[in-house]
């Protein structure tokens, strides 16, 4: 079921109204609740990928309960590794299977040895990164002992398969979550006004940000070679809007869903596109896959304790497992190098720290040097996310060759760039919403404390009539992170 | 809670306010001359533009013109399995021009009006069906083209109290370059692909199925085109034409009638109203 469907919009006022009106008096009904609707959300997709999540479910509740038990270290390091190898070894068949067999047999046959192997027709079950993620988190903690294991499994499974984040995050912590589930949720009408401003942010982000880009940089990525050096990296400008208005906006909606039934989800993105420098943005974007790799990737290799070497060495592990992490493609390894590459001088001349607060606090305006650096960082991402939307990588080197050439400095051109002004023109203002919000978790936030209702209810009849003319409800465009 | 639902509910209050207003305002022009139809007919005529300019010469040979702008063969099926439920229908005839199974018509299309024409036996689930029929159907701010029409209808407010539409120049006038120019553009936008769309294509083997198993005679008609625009045409393999005679209909190519008659087009691929006129007494007298 996706959040911009009409499925969605009927089935949030029903959860919600059961949770309330029926199922409020005690903790169980609750949970009980969560898991049926979660159920009902996820199967709404394919009622097959259900005995995935429960399997997987299944799975960490028995492992994490014996962990719990148990004093010897080689079996609690044997229970780990089976927790591992099933989760992860569901998310590599049905993800990266068919890339390794390409792969393979690609290599043998250009060393001379032809192989061949039979390619998988698997459906890859929506959401597996973000629910196989959520639960290693949760099985590794209790390992760690930083967590005590639950013995409560309806609870458990309302934490792994909790909807509003449950196809595309934030990957929540279960030492964040998981408690959220052990005490009965009392309605606060201040957070569930705050979850529906953020939901209708949200939304105005997918429908009117990404999917108004998307057909312009679908229409120029996809036909690159008719375009001149100005209209591809017009194309790319749009792309990095529709992944940041598509993903964020998603974020939004899930985080203003679970406010609505009582829960808060950490925050996912925090402006990344007014970050200073590279190590800054990723602080901003993807915060909950960021720090997931941080804790249980990158501090157990070593994290920067181990000189100069081991700092890089990490680094570089930790971009292009988040760029493979992200799709069976050499195209998001790629943009993963590409980002450890940008993220080296920083790190190398231990600057990658500089930017922690909130760029010109306070201000109108930045100043001319942070100006300077948060356009210098946005074009670098920019240039990444050609990588990360190329079908492949001669495609993407096509793209960015076609953009380094004589034609950038001409006027941008294609077909029915009329139509895209207006488009255009709602970026700016969004850009503009973004940067004075910039001090909240989302653009909206601070509308919610101007005390004129009038202002209040102006900006989001603003916000409704601009989605209405402008928005894309003609298809539910599908969310560009649920394939991952 | 209470201050919450109050407030929720004002909120709804207001959206069904601005649905009403909405569908006053442009949504009525845009859905009720489609819900026009007589259902007296034995045969009917369902096309897309191409059909439009036969207006109702059609009927003093007996057929009802049942073509629409923009219709694809999604919306024919649910016409045709309206028809069948609702007259004495013996005799369908249905547009086979190539462009009706291109990829682009999948998203260009009338499914939003002809949903009224459609009946439970459509949708995959009762559930769907009252989500497409009545809710999505009713709910005219969710209907795209409605959002077009006001923000075309305040533009054109805003900019002049008295727009003023651009002559068009009829084909047979306009210069060669033009033609060339315009012939292009339009295979551009039909013919950008060289398969045909997999859902429309199975939706055309729905309608032959539901013609057969209902004992209506299924006639495929393709419409003429204009000289020019002739060379620019992709027939595909595994057109519209052959599909059908293989499931044993038959088949009408008139593509080629008028090559020499340019005063029968508005366009390069549509007949005016004279050549309507004539086009009619041609195929069915």
């Amino acid at each position: 079921m996706f959040f911009n469907s009409i499925d969605f919009a009927i089935f949030l006022p029903v959860v919600f109204v059961l949770y309330w009106f029926v199922a409020n008096r005690n903790l169980k009904a609750q949970n009980v609740l969560v898991v049926l609707a979660s159920y009902l959300f996820y199967g709404w997709w394919d009622y097959r990928f259900l005995s995935l999540i429960l399997f997987s479910t299944l799975v960490d509740f028995v492992i994490s309960r014996r962990l719990q038990t148990s004093d010897k270290e080689k079996e609690r390091k044997a229970l780990l590794i089976t927790s591992l190898v099933v989760n992860l070894g569901m998310l590599g068949f049905f993800k990266y299977y068919n890339f390794f067999i390409e792969n393979f047999i690609t290599a043998f046959t250009w060393f001379g040895m032809p192989i061949t192997g039979r390619m998988l027709n698997v459906v890859l079950p929506v959401g597996i990164s973000f629910y196989t993620f959520q639960t290693l988190s949760y099985t590794i903690d209790v390992y760690r002992r930083k967590l005590v294991a639950t013995d409560d499994f309806i609870a458990f499974t309302a934490f792994v398969s909790f909807f509003p984040q449950l196809v595309a995050g934030p990957i929540e912590r279960a030492t964040n979550l998981l408690p959220q589930f052990y005490k009965r949720r009392v309605f606060e009408y201040a957070a569930a006004a705050d979850g529906m401003r953020q939901i209708l942010w949200g939304l105005f982000k997918k429908v009117v940000i990404a999917d108004g880009c998307a057909e312009y940089a679908n229409l120029i990525f996809d036909n690159h070679g008719d375009y001149s050096g100005s209209t591809l990296a017009l194309g790319a400008f749009f792309f990095a809007f529709q992944i940041y208005g598509d993903f964020s906006g998603y974020s939004d909606i899930a985080i203003g869903t679970a406010r609505l039934f009582g829960f808060d989800l950490m925050q996912n993105f925090a402006f990344p596109y007014f970050s200073r420098d590279i190590a800054e943005f990723w602080r901003r974007w993807h915060i909950s896959l960021s720090t997931w790799f941080r804790d249980y990737l990158y501090v157990p290799l070593g994290g920067s304790r181990g000189g100069t070497w081991m700092k890089v060495r990490n680094t570089f592990i930790i971009f292009l497992v988040s760029g493979f992490w992200h799709g069976a493609n050499w195209t998001f390894v790629a943009w993963g190098a590409l980002n450890a590459i940008f993220f080296m001088p920083l790190l190398l001349r231990n600057r990658n720290r500089n930017n922690l607060g909130i760029v010109a606090k306070g201000k109108w305006l930045p100043s001319l040097t942070e100006g300077m650096q948060i356009l210098f960082t946005f074009s670098l991402t920019v240039f990444a996310w050609i990588f990360f939307r190329a079908e492949s990588m001669s495609h993407a080197w096509a793209y960015v060759g076609g953009i380094l050439s004589t034609s950038l400095f001409s006027l941008p051109r294609f077909p029915g760039i009329g139509t895209a002004l207006p488009t255009i023109a709602i970026l700016m203002a969004f850009i503009a919403a973004e940067w004075l919000g910039r001090e909240g978790r989302y653009a909206l936030e601070g509308i919610g404390r101007q005390k004129l209702l009038v202002v209040r209810w102006a900006v989001y009849a603003m916000v409704l009539l601009t989605m209405f003319f402008f928005g894309n409800f003609e298809t539910s465009i599908e969310f560009i992170y649920f394939q991952f | 809670m209470k201050e919450f639902l109050v407030k929720c509910l004002l909120f709804l209050l207001l959206l069904v306010v601005a649905n009403g207003l909405a569908d006053k305002w442009v949504g009525r022009s845009y859905f009720s001359p489609y819900r026009e139809v007589d259902t007296t007919f034995g045969a009917y005529l369902l096309a897309d533009s191409h059909g439009e300019m036969l207006l109702d010469y059609t009927e003093d040979y007996g057929i009802y013109n049942f073509s629409y702008p923009g219709d694809s063969y999604e919306d024919m099926h649910r016409k045709a399995a309206f028809l069948i439920e609702n007259s004495q229908v013996d005799t369908i005839y249905i547009s086979i021009d190539d462009h009706l199974l291109s990829p682009y018509r999948e998203y260009k299309n009338n499914k939003s009006r002809s949903v009224i024409y459609s009946s439970a036996l459509n949708y995959p689930n009762y559930y769907t069906y009252w989500k497409e029929r009545y809710f999505r159907y009713n709910v005219v701010l969710l209907q795209p083209e409605v959002g077009s029409l006001i923000k075309n209808k305040l533009f054109a407010k805003l900019i002049s109290k008295n727009p003023k539409r651009k002559e068009e120049v009829p084909w047979a006038m306009l210069p060669n370059d033009k033609k060339m120019k315009l012939c292009k553009n339009r295979a551009e936008l039909q013919f950008s692909h060289d398969t045909n769309s997999v859902p429309l294509q199975g939706t055309l083997n729905q309608i032959i199925a539901l013609c057969q198993t209902n004992d209506i005679t299924l006639i495929g008609i393709k419409f003429p085109l204009a000289k020019d625009y002739l060379p620019f045409v992709h027939e595909n393999p595994n057109s519209a034409a052959s599909i059908l005679q293989g499931s044993g209909c038959a088949v009408m190519d008139f593509t080629s009638i008028y090559l020499n008659e340019d005063q029968y087009f508005q366009n390069q691929d549509h007949l005016n109203e004279a050549g309507g006129k004539a086009f009619v007494e041609h195929v069915f007298q």
